[in-house]
């Protein structure tokens, strides 16, 4: 389907789910489009506008009232607005928060997922380990999860589940296992199911449901409260369960006492071995991966952070190593791999990279872990001259390529590439393959996630590029002489490849599916 | 100095009245803005009238009615975006980083230039046969009606959505050749 097209069912929302996600990918990629889009609406909005207009002429046979007619009319909204606002004078609950506070990053999220084995999602969003969870339904398919929510319980959920999560410390279990650990400080952790609000008081459980019976709970240590709920409940006293004991409703309305069964549910131990073993197979397999790249001629220069004993080795065939100045040695995104973590603003690996380059890919994975606001390196020259690529993540979270180019009066002008903002809130402290491609012969770069194509934007002046002297998740020894901005990097960094051509998207997809955790 | 003490150079403050009329001047800029973020005008709807409330709220922190219209914009934005984060769980909708793009593309657009765009649709609106006129507008005048034209025409809805389609195609052409025209 053409890109006009898409636009013209999106705008009469017929767009299905798989219209919606391609034409979210074109208007990445392409500007011109989103243009496009925005006339499109800006027309939709004018016709909308004539329609209401012609609505209410009364000469015109008006059409039956449409739910944006019954939108009041605005003198009455400005009425209802004077008397919310007067009421709220009244009551001098006006709010004084100053505006700017809106730009101020938040986080909504309710839990952490962090643990995932063979997890399956419904949806287009596929949290991963490492993910922060809003608000909201999580449909689990296939799998085991765990979450972590803010007020400090944990909970595994066993595919297929349908869990809801409302706030830190209250969820809907609208269907499937799940079993629950609630330390003291999470008291009063609320579980709701079709039959019953369980509220706990400082235990581990299971609960059902929609399985044989229509719910269940088994307690396994503590003490929970449980108050019916739904149609068939009088207004009957909290029943408390204590270990070992259980209930079983039947859609029936009927209850049964059961005996709880700790070993009927995912034990926190399973998932936790069970996520080990997982790891463990990927990171054999990444290391045979490893070793074969190694030898690949596109491969430049490769840093793949295994033995970090003060030098960065270099796999490659130049065997260029970096030296580590600060940064601890860490893991990566396997427990055993080894990674390096960028904290303080003297952190870095210098490097020295010969070679000059028409075509260039620059890929690492790395697990950014703060909020961008600032410029972070993760690959700069030393120097700004021409063809000196700067690589990094800029304030706004957009993963950047900056270059200069000589302006007609001669003079260096900077410019830069960058993909949408990738990093947001949600992207923090998640393992993520990020790449660069810069392309001299056609005139394109290109950035990605994931190995998914995020941006392209052709050359403002053609270079060959050169590296040198640099730095890696830093920006240390610039132009000028004395004080520096501050670029370093925050989080960590666990493998990073120099690639003598310019990858494509199927390349990179291929590299992303053989190395991710 | 303390920021509530008035300054010499401060304009007076802006009153209730004030609000109501700058409120009904930018409603239509603030829809056409939402529009561009969200997908349906039920959600459009929604989303002006939880930003007036707020906009009421906060109305005090305005200073000068220029500022108005931005300042608008900002908490539109804001609502639009909490608005499609729980609509994400349940359907596609277009991802963050495209939002961000469209709406810096949508800032773009000022009052003038809408009010040219809006003047020169009416005009190509009205070089549409009368039939032509109605299907274009239907989307606009309840649910249902698309496929009500269909069902009297004798047609599918799909088949009736394909030459929608193609209207507003030609329509955008208009409105472009017009405001170039306009330009030189």
């Amino acid at each position: 389907m053409n890109p006009n097209e898409l636009i013209q069912r999106y705008l009469h929302g017929q767009a299905t789910d798989a219209e919606v996600a391609e034409l979210d990918r074109l208007l990445v990629i392409d500007r011109d489009l989103r243009r496009k889009l925005i006339v499109e609406m800006g027309i939709d909005a004018g016709l909308c506008e004539i329609a209401r207009e012609r609505a209410s002429q009364p000469s015109v046979a008006a059409p039956r009232r449409s739910v944006w007619f019954s939108w009041r009319p605005l003198a009455a909204a400005a009425a209802l607005v004077l008397f919310v606002g007067g009421w709220m004078i009244g009551s001098s609950a006006r709010k004084t928060t100053p505006i700017s506070e809106k730009q101020e990053a938040v986080d909504d999220g309710v839990a952490l997922l962090t643990q995932a084995v063979d997890a399956s999602w419904k949806g287009a969003h596929q949290p991963r380990a490492g993910s922060i969870l809003s608000a909201g339904r999580l449909q689990l398919t296939s799998g085991l999860a765990q979450l972590e929510f803010y007020s400090g319980a944990r909970v595994i959920l066993e595919g297929p589940a349908d869990l809801e999560l409302v706030s830190t410390n209250r969820a809907v279990c609208h269907s499937g296992r799940i079993r629950a650990w609630v330390p003291p400080q999470a008291r009063g952790f609320q579980v709701v199911s079709p039959e019953f609000e369980l509220i706990d008081l400082g235990t581990e459980f299971g609960m059902e449901v929609g399985g044989t019976t229509a719910s269940k709970v088994e307690v396994f240590d503590g003490e929970v409260e449980l108050h019916p709920a739904g149609a068939g409940a009088p207004s009957s006293a909290p029943l408390r369960l204590l270990e070992g004991e259980g209930i079983a409703w039947a859609s029936s309305g009927q209850r049964t006492d059961i005996r709880a069964n700790a070993s009927g549910f995912p034990s926190f131990d399973d998932v936790r071995s069970r996520s080990d073993q997982r790891a463990k197979e990927r990171y054999a397999a990444w290391q045979q991966w490893n070793r074969t790249i190694a030898n690949d001629p596109r491969v430049a220069v490769r840093y793949d952070f295994e033995k970090l004993d003060g030098r960065l080795i270099d796999s490659g065939p130049q065997h260029v190593d970096g030296s580590i100045i600060g940064c601890e040695v860490s893991n990566g995104r396997w427990a055993e791999k080894g990674a390096l973590e960028f904290k303080r603003p003297s952190d870095r690996v210098r490097v020295n990279i010969p070679g000059s380059y028409d075509t260039l890919t620059l890929s690492a994975w790395i697990r950014l872990d703060t909020i961008p606001g600032r410029m972070q390196g993760l690959l700069l020259t030393d120097g700004y001259e021409r063809g000196c690529p700067h690589w990094q993540i800029a304030a706004t979270g957009q993963l950047r390529l900056g270059l200069r180019v000589a302006a007609p009066d001669g003079a260096l002008k900077a410019t830069g590439y960058a993909s949408p903002e990738l990093f947001q809130p949600r992207r923090i402290g998640v393992w993520t393959f990020v790449a660069t491609t810069y392309d001299n012969r056609a005139g394109k770069v290109r950035h990605f996630l994931n190995g998914r194509e995020m941006s392209t934007e052709s050359l403002v002046g053609r270079q060959t590029l050169r590296i040198g002297k640099a730095d890696i998740g830093n920006w240390g020894l610039p132009i000028a002489n004395g004080s520096w901005p501050v670029r370093n990097f925050v989080g960590r960094i666990d493998e990073m490849t120099l690639w003598n051509v310019a990858l494509t998207e199927s390349e990179l997809l291929e590299i992303y599916q053989n190395t991710r955790p | 100095m303390p920021p509530s003490e008035p300054s010499p150079n401060q304009p007076p403050a802006l009153t209730q009245g004030d609000f109501v009329r700058l409120l009904m001047r930018n409603e239509p800029a603030l829809r056409a803005y939402s529009r561009s973020l969200l997908p349906d005008w039920y959600l459009v709807d929604e989303v002006i009238q939880e930003a007036s409330v707020t906009l009421w709220e906060k109305f005090d922190q305005l200073r000068d009615e220029a500022g108005f219209l931005p300042w608008a914009k900002v908490v539109v934005r804001f609502k639009c975006l909490s608005i499609i984060d729980r609509l994400r769980r349940d359907r596609h909708v277009f991802s963050d980083g495209v939002l961000e793009l469209l709406a810096e593309e949508a800032e773009m657009f000022d009052a003038e230039e809408r009010e040219r765009s809006m003047q020169a649709l009416r005009s190509c609106l009205e070089g549409f046969s009368p039939p032509h006129q109605e299907l274009l507008l239907a989307p606009y005048s309840g649910e249902g009606r698309v496929t009500m034209l269909a069902e009297q025409a004798g047609k599918s809805a799909n088949a009736l959505y394909k030459l929608l389609g193609r209207l507003r195609e030609k329509l955008a052409e208009c409105i472009e050749n017009r405001l170039q025209k306009e330009a030189l």
